[in-house]
């Protein structure tokens, strides 16, 4: 008897795209081969968005500019045995830039529990990963409108990706002081900034200032704030 | 009238219209001009399931062309027509062999249907059932699988 295993990967990918994600979640547990196409569209069905929304979200880094990384020691998952494929880096994990700035209509959806649970699955993926690989910062995110989302999930975020260079969170209306703060106290490498239509009070900006004085960050966009 | 000929050499000859269903007959025809009358070949597909696909072509060759795919539409399954149903009413493999050969061909319409079809078999089923289904051998470890479990938990749905 044939069997499903006469498929190559990208149509079994076009078989899982009509699943809803309990089925795909199962097809993981099935077989290594299934294991992997199901996951590369768990990740992308993860997204509150369409899976075809999500291609426009991440942008795959060439794996030879892989920054060395290591995670924040905060907020790391309990981690459990080792990963069972652990030479190989998980789709999550080759994320350089996240941008959401697109998904018109699902803004409200992006909230905490999406970013958090996006910032944990890449700390677990790259704690199972520590010893065989070098880690990944994000290098670009785009949150623009993204109004659901507060300091909690965000910090998680930037303690995670230190190596950020560019932050686009204009119209993050969720957000405070604390985070534009810790921007400036943990990204080292931020290029550029937008804060435009923010709720940060001058004295934040003030911070901001002080602290990228000396550093690398070029533009700052921010539009609709107060002056300072 | 279009001539092809399958990979243990047995040859149709089908209409233009049924042939423009492959876009890569299509193109085929369109590089060797009309004046040409030797056969395609089509080396990836046997006579048998060659002949399932212009019974699938013919049956549909007074469709409408495809709407442009919506990319924010979620794809679903559950919209197959029935004469496409009955159709699909295959034994695995040969239903496997028309979805790899509506690939090469690249006929959207024939590989839509069998991919929904293929997923309706799987929607509802448990790990086991799936398996089963397709006769497939479980490689995995208990530990690898214990770890797969813990990371479905990750993705959980809000």
């Amino acid at each position: 008897m044939q069997s499903s295993l006469a498929l190559p990967p990208e149509l079994l990918n076009a078989i899982i795209a009509y699943l809803p994600q309990e089925s795909v979640k199962c097809l993981r547990l099935v077989n290594r081969l299934w294991l992997s196409a199901a996951t590369t569209a768990l990740f992308r069905s993860w997204h509150p968005s369409t899976i075809t929304a999500v291609e426009s979200m991440v942008e795959e880094r060439p794996s030879q500019h892989l920054p060395s990384w290591k995670p924040a020691s905060a907020a790391m998952p309990t981690s459990g045995t080792t990963a069972p494929h652990s030479h190989k880096l998980h789709p999550i994990e080759c994320i350089a830039s996240m941008n959401l700035a697109s998904l018109q209509g699902f803004k409200s959806k992006i909230n905490d529990t999406f970013l958090s649970r996006f910032v944990n699955q890449r700390l677990y993926y790259s704690q199972q990963h520590l010893s065989q690989s070098s880690h990944t910062s994000l290098v670009r995110i785009n949150l623009t409108n993204c109004f659901s989302i507060s300091d909690s999930s965000f910090l998680a975020l930037i303690d995670s990706n230190t190596l950020l260079r560019e932050i686009i969170i204009c119209g993050c209306t969720g957000l405070t002081d604390t985070s534009l703060i810790r921007i400036s106290q943990v990204c080292t490498e931020l290029v550029q900034l937008d804060i435009s239509l923010c709720r940060f009070t001058t004295n934040a900006m003030n911070h901001l200032l002080v602290q990228y004085s000396e550093r690398k960050l070029s533009n700052i966009v921010c539009i609709g704030m107060p002056v300072v | 009238m279009v001539k092809i000929t399958s990979s243990d050499n047995q040859e149709f000859t089908i209409s233009k219209e049924i042939a423009n269903q492959s876009v890569l007959i299509k193109n085929m025809l369109e590089d060797v001009g009309e004046s040409d009358d030797q056969p395609i070949p089509l080396p990836n597909v046997s006579g048998a399931i060659l002949q399932k696909v212009i019974e699938y072509a013919t049956m549909h060759k007074d469709d409408p062309p495809p709407a442009p795919e919506d990319e924010t539409k979620l794809k679903t399954s559950e919209d197959i027509e029935e004469r496409d149903k009955e159709f699909m009413q295959l034994d695995q493999g040969t239903m496997f062999e028309i979805i790899l050969a509506a690939n090469y061909l690249d006929m959207k319409n024939l590989l839509d249907l069998g991919c929904k079809t293929v997923a309706n078999m799987i929607k509802g089923k448990s790990v086991e059932e799936v398996r089963k289904l397709f006769n497939i051998v479980n490689d995995f470890t208990p530990e690898e699988e214990e770890q797969i479990r813990k990371e479905n938990e990750w993705c959980e749905d809000r």
